[in-house]
């Protein structure tokens, strides 16, 4: 029975045992639950601290944010004004360099407007004078008042190629003036042409007057030449308009024909010494090998087509010696030479440079040459040599050779005067002898040598005259007496630089 | 921290850009294009500086390269020559210096006394430094060409300065110190030479921009150069 009841109770007490489990196990299973839920909270309440956390640091940011807004607003602010401040310092100097450069324009304006209008009124008088004196006297004012003139408008903001009929006009205005002139001083008269051509100067200097006299109004209303000068190219510019002018012929001006500075017959003076037949390139290149017998390479580099016509190459005469050769198409001579002289120690003297340069002039067919002159500069000479027919200098034959001192070599060559000018010539020696010639020398002078030369005078004039060499107190002077006339020519002053000399 | 630096930054870039509005205003006072040469300070050829240097090495105050160029070895060793001989220390070797030295300056270097020649120099340094040397020649012709050409204003500096005539004196290269090879280029010139015989125009076919310089009548290409009527 009790085994029974043991087994009951037994049975019992697994049941409540198992219950109390089960119990216990729930309960631990609610703990476990509950446990879990203060996790979870504890997970919440971190979550929501993690939140408040956060909105703090959100706020701390933002409040970042906006002293950084608020500093670069001030940075902004601040270089704002800084840079305001200096561009208004920067545009109030601009402003003043603009008004000071305006005022040069302007001044140039009216020195060319009352040169214009000076000149215009001088070239009235000297046509209704009939005083050669006064003639002579009045033309060269005029003469004064276009070179003033072609400096003013000269130095106005235009374009060469807007003002250079102007500039054109003015200078070839004083060269005729001066010419015309020097025609009266030597005992000569106005001819008719000369009257007409000055007639029809005049009306052309009236022409451009009232233009630039109508404009000058125009400046008077707060114009500014800077301005106008900017938009130069849109051909909205009234001033470049207005000089303009006179290149599409608005304003006609006669050609002058004379001798005298700024004709066009000096600049486009012919070329009188070439002779011989027309030669190929490869020619011209066996020409400059026989003078140049040391040359390692001799290369073609193209032609030149205008005056002169010639071959070019660049010779390599030395290691470091580069040379720049023109041969003449006609003839195959040697024209120039140009190329810079190496530095170093100097080893020939003066004496055997000449020899070196009259030697190299002979192998070019000078053959009576003489050294008129030498000037020497850094390492390199420069010596002028006049052929000579019948003992009398042709200076305007002269060859310019370049030798260099260290090297001992030929490193420049010129004989375009020569090739220009040299033709046969009948020369006479006159009736002024070399002693009488000395004689005229002003007694102060002290007569160092002289000689019979041709001279060139003014523009395409040559003359024999005797030239003589005297001292002054250490000064050098070159005098030129006419050996027809007696009559003194030229003077000439050698000034010493520090260059070497200058005959000036 | 960081915001240390951001302030410390943001004053250094206020203080900056309120220096840099102020330096506006000093900036276009000089556009300077003074390349101040030794060379030039020194006033003696290369020819004069090779013999100064070798006496500065013989006697031990310089070990540099014996190679004609004053530059600041050369200049040092000279102050130190001068410190040593009771002289003007002024690294730069005038008369006395010489004289201590045991030699004379030629005296074709001192200054420069023809104007003409500077300025011309100046403008054939300016427009064709990197031509060879016959085409510095020919600018510098061109350019007297123009003072005999009656279009042109008659002096080399009317011709030199007038508007918009060369590009170098436009931007201001023209104000350059010229090399010794520009100088004889010029003097050439001066002396005769014309390699393009009168003319007065000349341009770079690769940067020349105006229509109207191409219907010219061209003589001689030297270099990059074409020179034309």
């Amino acid at each position: 029975m009790s085994d029974i009841l043991d087994v009951k109770s037994t049975s019992k007490n697994i049941r409540e045992k198992e219950s109390k489990e089960s119990i216990l196990k729930s309960n631990s299973q609610k703990n476990k639950k509950s446990n879990e839920y203060l996790q979870l909270n504890g997970v919440l309440n971190e979550k929501n601290n993690e939140r408040i956390h956060n909105s703090n640091k959100n706020k701390r940011k933002k409040s970042r944010v906006i002293t950084a807004l608020s500093i670069a607003t001030a940075v902004l602010g601040l270089s704002t004004i800084g840079l305001g401040i200096g561009f208004a310092i920067t545009d109030s100097q601009a402003m003043k360099y603009k008004t000071d450069l305006e005022n040069v324009y302007q001044s140039n304006f009216y020195s060319l407007l009352d040169n214009i209008n000076n000149l215009e009124t001088k070239m009235t008088k000297i046509l209704n004078s009939s005083s050669s004196t006064y003639q002579r006297k009045t033309l060269l004012e005029v003469s004064k008042n276009a070179s003033e003139a072609e400096i003013a408008v000269a130095s106005l903001p235009f374009s060469q190629s807007d003002i250079d009929e102007t500039v054109k006009m003015v200078n070839q205005i004083s060269g005729y003036t001066s010419t015309l002139a020097d025609t009266l001083a030597d005992g000569g008269s106005l001819s008719s042409e000369d009257f007409e051509t000055l007639e029809d100067i005049e009306q052309s200097v009236v022409s451009l007057k009232n233009q630039l006299n109508e404009f000058a109004n125009r400046i008077k209303d707060d114009y500014s030449i800077i301005d106008s000068s900017m938009d130069i190219d849109t051909n909205s510019n009234a001033f470049s308009r207005l000089l303009t002018s006179l290149k599409d012929n608005d304003v006609e001006y006669p050609s002058m024909i004379y001798d005298g500075p700024f004709s066009d017959s000096v600049v486009l003076s012919q070329v009188k010494g070439l002779s011989g037949n027309k030669i190929t390139k490869s020619e011209a290149k066996q020409n400059i090998e026989k003078l140049f017998k040391t040359a390692t390479n001799i290369e073609n580099n193209g032609e030149t087509n205008g005056r002169f016509e010639t071959y070019n190459f660049t010779v390599k005469n030395t290691d470091d010696e580069m040379l720049y050769v023109q041969v003449t198409k006609i003839g195959g001579h040697i024209l120039t030479i140009s190329g810079a002289g190496k530095n170093g120690k100097e080893n020939i003297d003066i004496e055997k440079a000449k020899t070196i340069a009259l030697d190299f002039a002979k192998q070019n067919g000078i053959e009576d040459g003489a050294v008129v002159w030498s000037d020497s500069i850094g390492n390199d000479i420069y010596l002028n040599i006049a052929p000579q027919s019948q003992s009398i200098v042709l200076y305007p034959d002269l060859v310019k050779v370049k030798v260099n001192l260290t090297s001992g070599t030929i490193v420049g060559y010129d004989a375009t005067s020569y090739f220009t000018n040299h033709v046969e010539r009948n020369l006479s020696k006159g009736s002024l002898s070399l002693s009488q010639a000395e004689t005229k020398v002003p007694s102060k002078f002290t007569v160092i040598s002289s000689r019979y030369a041709l001279t060139p005078l003014d523009y395409n004039r040559e003359v024999v005259c005797v030239e003589v060499q005297a001292h002054d107190e250490g000064n050098t002077y070159y005098f030129y007496y006419n050996v027809e006339s007696g009559d003194m020519e030229n003077v000439l002053k050698v000034i010493e630089t520090d260059n070497g000399n200058l005959l000036m | 921290m960081r915001r240390k630096v951001f302030a410390i930054f943001s004053l250094v870039f206020i203080i900056t850009l309120a220096f840099t509005g102020l330096g506006l205003n000093i900036k276009p006072k000089f556009i300077n294009f003074h390349e101040k040469n030794v060379v030039t300070d020194a006033a003696t050829t290369t020819a004069e500086n090779r013999t100064i240097q070798t006496k500065l090495k013989r006697w031990g105050y310089y070990n540099g390269a014996i190679d004609g160029i004053y530059g600041p070895q050369t200049r040092a060793a000279v102050r130190y020559f001068q410190q040593k001989n009771g002289l003007a220390v002024d690294g730069i070797v005038g008369p006395v210096t010489a004289a201590a030295l045991g030699m004379t300056l030629s005296s074709t270097t001192s200054s420069q006394s023809s104007s003409d020649l500077y300025l011309l120099a100046k403008c054939v340094y300016a427009e064709a430094r990197g031509e060879p040397y016959t085409g510095q020649v020919a600018v510098a012709a061109v350019i007297l060409n123009r003072v005999e050409n009656a279009s042109f204003p008659n002096t080399i500096s009317g011709v030199i300065y007038q508007k918009g005539a060369f590009t170098a004196v436009t931007d201001g290269q023209i104000n350059l110190t010229p090399n010794e090879t520009a100088y004889k280029a010029a003097q050439d010139a001066l002396n005769g030479w014309d390699p393009t015989y009168g003319c007065i125009y000349y341009y770079n076919p690769a940067t020349a921009t105006s229509s109207w310089i191409w219907s010219r009548q061209v003589v001689v290409t030297i270099g990059n150069h074409v020179f034309c009527l």
